[in-house]
């Protein structure tokens, strides 16, 4: 443990070079802007940052990015509190508390405790992080083709089984990303799979242009449909935030701790991300808290248990993606885009071949965590003033960022079309409810899949069971099981109970 | 049974293209050595997988019952305490401006390398603001002429993406623009 401690330590100084201290700045204050702005969201602002980062080294440009996505779990909750509209999903559980607290007078105390809980959950996160990244990564050297087979398959298992209102939109999503990494000529037999004649389809569809397209354009046009219709931004009168005293502090420290751990373990899980951990942890509260019965009049708990748990999610993130290859998100998917760009693919070989970019990256989130907490108490009310901005406006920007972005990779116009017809199937999969996250991730772990799979076969003379023999890979697929059986266990359970709430009902 | 067959209607889509793309999958040319599983399985496994899962969702939307299974985090939030819930007004819809700003953007996308750069994101953003219903036409013109000059120099000067000229009377705009900003 003290060689993890001594390595995290030493990687400050990387992060305090002026490039990267300024990658991790623009990011904070980037992200915070995007998580502020209604119609932009997290994700999409960090698909947009990353064409930006062609041009940089792989330690600024993970470290603009992890700064976009910690300040973006932070950012929205000004406008949750101040104006009762939440910047991110992920914010919304903030309205019943925060703008509560600030709606009987006390916004710049609501303000405090969502400082206090960023900080703390960010803080605790990445210390946790940190301790337990080195020892996943030595367990995962013990991997082979099979292991990584099976860890894959459950890293998008799990996405489609943890979240999403549904299981079944969830994975055609997923089968629709594991098609796209097919298409173009296949790595083993050099076969041309669904190029359909076109010549540029050979080297295949590019992720970037996937999530950029599904994500900003697809995005865009939703709010379109809408008619770019954003509540009326009312006065927030003086703008300030004041810091709970100690003994403030201590008296929740139960809901903290709960939000820390609920928010670290949500995020080293795939597929439940700060928005899942944001309402999880509020339910949570709303079962074990003292003051259970007064969630929802404006309380601190109400407050600090879904931004604590939202921002701890962050670092949880970084884990599997860092030590596996394995994004659990949509954010962490574009981060994972950005290593791949920059010609390195995370897992454990790149934890112990260059353990330096691993602790800059996880330096960088400890001190983006101070920074974005620095930042939200003296610049708010700079920040929120980008919400007088006319989103047909922003919007505009946004696609010709998403064109450009995608334009600059190849220098070829007909990424723009892709763009085009990408940004049309994340519409339509809004439209109808399908998840874009699955696609996102299946369109970039598909190919590894696919290796993997194909390199297993080959290796064990096309003995499936090797998956199941095997003792990891094993665990894993029972847990793979587990993934797809339990939701729909649970929904018949959910079925049968309210049949029978009916039948008594009528009785 | 009609509300059920449009519910159903995007299964049906999917599973018929999951049937074209297997179709394509049998005539992937390749040739492995003996015993081998070739670059047609991996497809053919997902789209079966589609095959299925369409299938099920159908069967069960017309003939069981169309709720859907949620994700278990998902069916969690949905058991949180009703009095926390934020009722969602419904959200207005306006078809015509999401199909005018489709158009929009495919007309950008054909015309950008004849017009060039400039001129076509000049219009385009003028656009879609205008489709977006923002009306103050002097905000409107002066933030997208701001724009595609600040884009073209921050990609071309600064980024140095090679950005689409365009051709005959509109290249010499390009041109101008950049000796205008130096741009090399």
């Amino acid at each position: 443990m003290l060689d993890i401690a001594q390595s995290f330590l030493a990687a400050f100084p990387t992060v305090f070079q002026p490039v990267n201290l300024l990658s991790l700045v623009v990011g904070l204050v980037v992200g915070m802007l995007v998580a502020v702005l209604p119609g932009l969201t997290l994700v999409m602002g960090i698909v947009l940052a990353l064409p930006f980062t062609y041009g940089m080294g792989i330690v600024p440009s993970v470290i603009l990015l992890t700064a976009m996505y910690i300040s973006g779990t932070y950012g929205g909750a000004f406008t949750a509190i101040l104006f009762r509209i939440p910047g991110e999903p992920l914010d919304v559980p903030l309205l019943w508390d925060g703008y509560a607290m600030a709606h009987k007078g006390e916004p710049a105390k609501a303000l405090g405790w969502t400082l206090f809980a960023a900080f703390n959950g960010g803080i605790l996160s990445t210390l946790a992080a940190v301790a337990m990244a080195q020892p996943f990564a030595k367990f995962a050297l013990k991997f082979d083709t099979p292991e990584y087979f099976s860890i894959i398959l459950f890293g998008l298992t799990s996405v489609v089984a943890l979240s999403g209102a549904s299981l079944v939109n969830g994975f055609i999503s997923l089968f629709l990303g594991l098609l796209i990494a097919c298409v173009g000529v296949d790595s083993i037999y050099g076969a041309e799979r669904f190029t359909f004649g076109v010549p540029m389809l050979m080297d295949g569809i590019e992720y970037l242009t996937v999530m950029v397209g599904a994500y900003g354009v697809g995005e865009v046009l939703v709010r379109l449909e809408q008619g770019f219709q954003t509540d009326p931004v009312q006065a927030a009168g003086r703008v300030a935030t004041r810091f709970p005293t100690v003994r403030e502090a201590w008296a929740i420290r139960n809901t903290l701790a709960r939000s820390s751990i609920l928010g670290i373990i949500l995020g080293i899980i795939p597929g439940a991300g700060a928005t899942i951990a944001s309402f999880v942890s509020y339910g949570t509260e709303a079962q074990y808290c003292k003051r259970r019965k007064l969630l929802g009049t404006g309380i601190a708990e109400g407050i600090v248990a879904p931004q604590t748990a939202s921002t701890a999610t962050v670092a949880g993130h970084m884990v599997p993606l860092i030590t596996l290859g394995i994004p659990g998100s949509g954010a962490t998917a574009v981060i994972l885009g950005a290593f791949l760009l920059h010609g390195v693919q995370p897992g454990p070989q790149v934890f112990m071949k260059d353990p330096g970019l691993v602790y800059a990256i996880f330096a960088s989130l400890f001190l983006g965590v101070i920074g974005m907490c620095l930042m939200g108490y003296f610049t708010i009310k700079a920040l929120i003033k980008v919400l007088y901005l006319p989103e047909a406006l922003t919007s505009a920007f946004v696609i010709m960022f998403c064109f450009i972005g995608a334009f600059s990779a190849r220098n070829n116009v007909t990424d723009l079309w892709m763009i085009v017809v990408f940004g049309i199937v994340g519409y339509l999969f809004e439209r109808f409810k399908f998840p874009i996250a699955p696609m996102v991730l299946g369109c970039i772990l598909g190919k590894e899949a696919e290796s993997a799979f194909m390199t297993s076969m080959i290796s064990y003379q096309n003995d499936w069971t090797i998956f199941f023999t095997r003792p990891i890979s094993g665990v894993v697929m029972v847990f793979v099981i587990i993934a797809l059986v339990y939701p729909l266990l649970r929904h018949h359970r959910q079925v049968r109970a309210q049949r029978a709430l009916r039948a008594s009902q009528g009785a | 049974m009609l509300t059920r067959l449009r519910k159903a209607l995007p299964y049906f889509i999917v599973l018929a293209i999951a049937g074209v793309l297997f179709v394509m999958a049998n005539r992937i040319d390749f040739s492995a050595p003996g015993g081998r599983i070739g670059p047609d399985f991996w497809p053919k496994v997902i789209l079966g997988l589609a095959t299925v899962t369409c299938v099920y969702q159908i069967v069960k939307t017309l003939f069981w019952d169309s709720d859907q299974v949620a994700g278990v985090l998902e069916s969690i939030l949905e058991e949180t305490p009703a009095e926390t819930a934020v009722e969602a007004a419904p959200e207005p819809r306006y078809p015509r401006l999401i199909l005018a700003g489709i158009a929009l953007t495919i007309a950008y996308v054909v015309l950008i390398e004849y017009v060039g750069f400039f001129l076509s994101t000049f219009v385009y953003l003028a656009g879609f603001a205008w489709i977006g219903r923002y009306r103050r036409a002097g905000v409107v013109i002066a933030t997208a002429l701001i724009g595609s000059l600040a884009f073209m120099y921050m990609f071309m000067k600064v980024v140095y993406v090679s950005l689409p000229l365009g051709q005959g009377p509109f290249a010499q705009v390009t041109f101008f623009l950049m000796r205008v900003m130096n741009i090399k």
